[in-house]
């Protein structure tokens, strides 16, 4: 009894060694990154590049149900959304600094909290400490088409440019004017 | 009194794209979501230590065919993932084979080889694939031991504490290729 006791242990032993020693690697995630990046045709890099999570919808309705009304969102999935900017930038009406950033808003039913914070390299929204701030906006919530999978894009017309969040029948159109730009129109 | 005018005027502007601006604003089509989508790996020392090293990183499934030395031919500079060039960020300086590089953001290309691989650090970031590789943008190169180990259908990055140093272990199909890092504290 002892003896089949003793060799059962060691066999554990061996197996879960074993097991640890393999190096594990993650599994794709079911809400994928992406890579988004607003260019001009004029330089070759890009002014504004982000990284976030896309979810897709689950609830018959997404904001107020999937995702709550009046609560800070990751504004993506998995970790915190990245935004860098590559040179200064007006992000709605706030002159921000060149580099990078995380991106959460609290999402509303007529409008939208959105917060640029620098507490980066975070998981989803659980660390937001509100002194990292450094801008917070608001922005009216636009219906849109409904789409399935949580979007950001840029439009970039022949003098405005957004940032645009889409998801469900919404989008937040946050305005944006790179530093050249605004002296332009000075 | 400049200054004031100025952020009148910037503010006056907001005003006129927050009433205009959106009006004019036309349907957006978004991108479909990547069937080789990208993913984030840190290497972190504990579980809530700010991160090392990060990597940015697309990832393709094998889908039943010959990886290495066909789909990705030997000799030839491959993009390391799948879509936009695959980014290191080092948080803080580090030794890549034999040279001290500065904490910062790189782009990771490889020449595959049968026994052997050649890692590049590259300071050309927001590239596309390989197609804008260029040689004096080269930072760092290192060689990189290829293993075997269990089938991985998705090609993935992982790091690997070993000693002084982190391996960080590039994976797809039964291919393992190790490369030692030492981060310099």
């Amino acid at each position: 009894m002892n003896k089949i006791f003793i060799t059962t242990v060691m066999v554990c032993a061996l197996l879960s060694s074993a097991l640890t020693s393999a190096q594990k690697f993650d599994q794709i995630d079911e809400d994928p990154m992406d890579i988004t990046y607003l260019t001009t045709g004029k330089t070759p890099k890009p002014l504004i590049k982000v990284v976030y999570g896309r979810p897709q919808k689950k609830q018959p309705n997404v904001f107020g149900e999937q995702i709550p009304y009046d609560e800070i969102w990751r504004t993506g999935a998995n970790e915190a959304t990245e935004v860098k900017f590559y040179s200064d930038i007006l992000f709605g009406n706030k002159l921000v600094k060149a580099g990078t950033y995380v991106l959460h808003t609290i999402p509303g039913e007529k409008e939208w909290t959105i917060i640029l914070n620098s507490n980066t390299d975070t998981w989803g929204a659980f660390f937001y400490d509100d002194s990292k701030d450094v801008v917070r906006i608001k922005v009216p919530a636009n219906e849109t088409e409904e789409i399935d999978v949580f979007s950001i894009g840029f439009t970039n017309n022949f003098k405005d440019s957004y940032m645009v969040l889409a998801w469900d029948s919404t989008r937040i159109d946050i305005p944006l004017a790179s530093g050249d730009a605004i002296l332009a129109k000075i | 009194m400049i200054m004031k005018r100025t952020y009148f005027n910037v503010a006056l502007i907001f005003a006129l794209t927050l009433i205009f601006g959106v009006e004019i604003m036309t349907a957006q089509d978004f991108k479909d979501l990547d069937s080789s989508p990208h993913d984030i790996v840190y290497f972190r020392t504990n579980k809530i230590s700010p991160p090392n090293i990060k990597v940015l990183y697309g990832r393709p499934k094998k889908n039943g065919r010959e990886i290495f030395g066909e789909v990705i031919p030997y000799g030839k500079i491959w993009r390391v993932g799948a879509n936009e060039a695959t980014e290191v960020v080092f948080y803080q300086d580090v030794v890549f084979g034999e040279k001290e590089v500065k904490a910062g953001t790189y782009v990771l290309y490889a020449i595959p080889d049968q026994k052997e691989w050649t890692l590049i650090l590259s300071s050309n970031t927001d590239v596309w694939g390989t197609q804008e590789y260029e040689k004096k943008y080269d930072v760092a190169r290192a060689t990189a031991k290829v293993s075997k180990a269990e089938f991985l259908e998705a090609f993935s990055i992982g790091f690997k504490e070993k000693g002084n140093h982190v391996n960080m272990v590039l994976a797809w199909d039964t291919t393992r290729i190790t490369t030692p890092i030492k981060i310099l504290l």
